[in-house]
Parts: structure tokens; C-alpha cells; sequence
């Protein structure tokens, strides 16, 4: 599913994102990156959307090799990765349906059924009573909910959220991490970065742990801080 | 069809959100676009005027007494084949007299006791192009059966010499404001993008096309400059209809050739221009926050 050789990223001047990382993360699997803030959590996942370019290094993702990816197709790659971040990133003036429904609309897929499908997927994010509310009217647990519904609504082979819970109490995380999971139970692969230490190490899944842009441990069934 | 309403939706539903930027962006090109419709308003009007001016640069060419019937005739077919000239009349003695007890009409004892007729017959020529004229002229000079030729030379030279600068002025003026309005426009509505500019981060993020983002701004734009560019033509037209009575009334020897085509096109002018400053400012001032 993804499969970084010998990427490296600097922030010019000389600020290191990632130095010389590879590694391999099989479909289907659920993988935790840890590390503290500034090991590179964030820079892996934007160069995994296109977001940032790496100065060393290949990175394929679903079977495309992104360095050579034209840019006019980086639309049709993000497409097929649902992405979820620490500030939501919901559209203030469309209503909880409505940002969801986007997803959908960008791919072309403007029909009722897209429709129908919007409401099947707000109900399983357990938010099918509030679809005409708008995000500022909703708890933060709730539209980190809607933009997991948005990340999910075109069925992404890829899943990959940047410290999901960071904004939110633990009794909230635990039903995202939730949804996190059974998402992943459909057969999409899910790349989260987080540093929410408790719940790495109650899921035991695979743990690969960053410092200073550089992979220090990569463990199929670690704990947040175990070696 | 199902994409082209979002898009048309989109664009409304944002216009009528963000209304205070609508309504910034729309005074904004209101008033450019009125500026610019006034300036050319009253251009047109100073050209058709100068024209007018220029039009009455005639050459006269006075005849000796002795040309024979047939010597001016000559003369009639020769000036007739010039292409220069746009009209040209003959006018005999006789004529001559007559239109002189016309324009005396309440003196007519100045010239009732004349003994013969003192006036000479003429030509009085006019041309396409009034600037010519000295070059025209010189061809009569000299001849045989022509006394004297004259064009008022000194005034003509002032007169071109003024138009021209005036003509000039006044295209730069209106070249000038153009570029204005196009940079205060297209910065109104680069500032209500940029206050949008995390939303187009988070489309660009879902997946979205260039385009699929672009369209509703660009329809937006559309919108307000055809709006803001509507008000300035009503407002011009309105405007110059009623100075223009004004003028009729209290300057009535300026002759003031305002017609409905002149209105027409200055209309057509400020919608398009609108519209056009509109949609492409939306369509360019979003490219920076598309490269995401």
C-alpha cells in the first residue's frame, strides 16, 4: 500500500522533516507513528498526499510512484485517501451533509444515491440526526466525526489521520479510535500519527516511532513507548 | 448539467454569505466603472465636437473675372476627381451677392447702391480628411484663371494643433482609469479570496479539481462585475442625459451631437469590461492558493 525508499525531507535551510526513512506498510493493516512533535509525523503524512515534495527518495502509494505523478492528477490521488486532522479541516459554510456530500461531488458522483449514501455514512458515525446542523454547532468529538464520514465516503483503500484525538478528551477519542478501527475492519489501511500514548498501547497494533526524522523503532505489536 | 447549477449554487450561496465583500466588490467596480463611463462619455463628446470644429476648415478658391465658362468647368471636373475631397460647390457671382444680402438682411443699404457685382465666383471644397487641407490647397495656387486661395491657414494649424492634444489627453485619461479600475477590482476580490483561502486549502485536500474550485469564484466575479458595471451604466445614462439637457438648454450654439449609438456602446463597453475585470480577477487571484 505504501512504501517510502530512502525519503528525505529539509525545510530549508536545514531543518530536518525526514532523514533517509524506508519502510513498508502492507494494505489492510493499522499502523500507529508515533514521536514527539517535530519528529516528522506530520511531514510523512503530507508527503503520503502530495502535499510536500521529498529532495531524496521514492514514495509509491497505492501502486503510483508520486514523484512522477503529473500534478493535475494529484486530485485523483487524494481521492483515494481519506485524510482526518487534528483541526477537522470541515468547510464552515456547508452543513455536516453537505461536507460530506463535497466528497463525493469532486469525484463527479452528484446523483441521489450519492445522496442516500451521505446519510448511511453520517448514520454510522452515529451523527444521522444532526445532518443539517453546521460544523460550528457541533462538539469537537462530533465534527472530528463528520470528517471521518468525509474521509470515509468515497471507500479510500487508504485511511490516514494526523493526530485525530489531539483536540479532544480521552471518553471522546476512545469512540473515534472506535470508528478508527472499524474502518480499518473493512479492509482500509489506516496510517494514524498521534502521541496519545494510552491508546497506542491498548490497541497493539503496529507501532513505527519517529525521532528527529529518523525511524527508531518499527514493532508490529508495540505499546507507545516500549523498546 | 448537474454540475454547472452546483456551480451556479455555489457561487450564490457564497455571494449572499459573504454579502458585506459582495457589497464592498460590487461599489468598488460601481464606481470604477462609472468613472470610466463618464470619462468616455465625455471623450466621445470632445471628439464630436473637435470633429465638428475640424469640419468647418473649408478652402475657398476665388476666381478671376476673366475664367471662362469653360475654364471652370475644367476646374469643377478636376476637383471632383480629387480623392481628397469629400464635397466641393461652385458659386457664381451671382450667388455669391445673394448670400451675401442674406447674412446682411438688416443692412441692406450697404450694398443696394452698388454699381456691378464686386464679388468673385469661387470654389469652397471640403475634405475627408480636414489635416490635407494646406496640401490641397497649394495645387490652386498659381493658376491662371485663381486669384487667391484661402483656408484660414494659421487658424486651421491652431485648430489641429489643439485637437490633437486634447485627443491625446483624453486617451490617456481613459487608458489610465482603465488600468485603476482593473487593479482596484481585482484587489477587492483578491481579499475576499484570501478570506477564503483555508476553505480552498480543504477542497483542494477532499480531492478537488482546479477547476471544480475555480468555477464558483470565477461565476462569482462574473456576477459582480456584471452587477457593479449594470449600476454604472444606469447611472451614466441617467447622468449624461441629464447634463446634456442642460446644456441644450442654456449653450444652444454648441452644437452637441450625443446620440443613442454613443450610449449603446459605452454601456456595452462597461458591461463587458465589468465582467470581464470580474471573472478573470476571481479566475487569476486564485491561483496562488490553488497550489497546494
Amino acid at each position: 500500500m505504501i512504501k517510502l525508499e530512502e525519503v528525505t525531507k529539509i525545510y530549508p535551510p536545514d531543518t530536518i522533516g525526514l532523514e533517509s526513512v524506508s519502510l513498508h506498510i502492507e494494505k489492510g493493516e493499522f499502523v500507529f507513528l508515533v514521536g514527539a512533535s517535530g519528529s516528522g509525523k506530520s511531514t510523512f503524512i503530507r508527503l503520503l498526499i502530495k502535499e510536500l515534495e521529498p529532495d531524496r527518495g521514492r514514495i509509491i502509494v497505492g501502486g503510483r510512484d508520486l514523484s512522477t505523478l503529473r500534478r493535475w492528477k494529484v486530485p485523483y490521488l487524494r481521492r483515494n485517501i481519506g485524510c482526518v486532522f487534528q483541526d477537522f479541516k470541515l468547510l464552515p459554510s456547508k452543513t455536516v451533509a453537505d461536507n460530506v456530500f463535497y466528497a463525493l461531488q469532486v469525484t463527479g458522483n452528484a446523483s441521489a444515491s450519492a445522496r442516500r449514501k451521505v446519510d448511511e455514512i453520517l448514520n454510522l458515525v452515529g451523527l444521522g440526526h444532526k445532518t443539517n446542523n453546521y460544523p460550528h454547532e457541533l462538539s469537537g468529538g462530533e465534527q472530528q466525526r463528520v470528517s471521518i464520514a468525509r474521509a470515509f465516503a468515497n471507500h479510500p483503500p487508504l485511511l490516514i489521520a494526523d493526530e485525530p484525538t489531539g483536540n479532544l478528551d480521552p471518553e471522546t477519542s476512545a469512540g473515534i479510535m472506535q470508528l478508527l478501527y472499524r474502518i480499518n475492519k473493512t479492509g482500509t489501511t489506516v496510517v494514524m500519527a498521534t502521541h496519545d500514548r494510552e491508546m497506542v498501547d491498548k490497541m497493539r497494533r503496529r507501532v513505527i516511532a519517529l525521532e528527529q526524522g529518523q525511524v527508531v523503532r518499527d514493532q508490529l505489536r508495540g505499546g507507545y513507548g516500549e523498546s | 448539467m448537474g454540475r454547472v447549477s452546483f456551480f451556479f449554487g455555489e457561487a450564490f450561496r457564497s455571494l449572499w454569505r459573504n454579502y458585506f465583500m459582495t457589497i464592498a466588490a460590487v461599489v468598488t467596480v460601481f464606481l470604477s466603472m462609472f468613472l470610466l463611463g463618464v470619462v468616455m462619455v465625455f471623450v466621445y463628446n470632445i471628439n464630436a465636437v473637435l470633429k465638428d470644429v475640424e469640419q468647418k476648415v473649408e478652402i475657398s478658391v476665388y476666381l478671376k473675372d476673366t475664367a471662362s465658362a469653360d475654364d471652370i468647368e475644367t476646374m469643377q471636373n478636376e476637383i471632383v476627381e480629387m480623392v481628397e475631397v469629400k464635397d466641393s460647390q461652385f458659386i457664381s457671382k451671382d450667388e455669391a451677392l445673394k448670400r451675401l444680402k442674406e447674412d446682411l438682411k438688416e443692412h441692406e443699404e450697404l450694398i443696394k447702391d452698388l454699381p456691378a457685382n464686386p464679388l468673385p465666383a469661387s470654389f469652397e471644397i471640403s475634405l475627408k480628411n480636414p489635416e490635407e487641407v494646406a496640401l490641397v490647397a497649394q495645387r490652386f495656387e498659381g493658376r491662371p484663371i485663381v486669384d487667391e486661395v484661402r483656408y484660414g491657414k494659421e487658424i486651421a494649424e491652431r485648430i489641429f494643433s489643439v485637437t490633437s492634444v486634447i485627443r491625446n489627453i483624453s486617451a490617456i485619461f481613459v487608458v489610465l482609469l482603465g488600468a485603476v479600475s482593473i487593479l482596484l477590482i481585482s484587489n477587492t476580490i483578491r481579499l475576499s479570496i484570501y478570506a477564503r483561502r483555508r476553505e480552498v486549502e480543504i477542497m483542494k485536500l477532499v480531492g478537488a479539481t482546479n477547476w471544480f474550485i475555480r468555477w464558483p469564484f470565477i461565476i462569482e466575479g462574473l456576477t459582480v462585475g456584471l452587477l457593479g458595471a449594470i449600476l454604472a451604466v444606469v447611472f451614466v445614462l441617467l447622468g449624461t442625459d441629464f447634463v446634456m439637457d442642460r446644456i441644450r438648454e442654456n449653450l444652444v450654439f454648441l452644437t452637441v451631437p450625443y446620440d443613442a449609438v454613443s450610449s449603446l456602446q459605452t454601456g456595452l463597453v462597461l458591461l463587458g469590461v465589468g465582467a470581464l475585470i470580474g471573472a478573470a480577477g476571481s479566475g487569476l487571484g486564485l491561483r496562488r492558493f490553488l497550489n497546494v
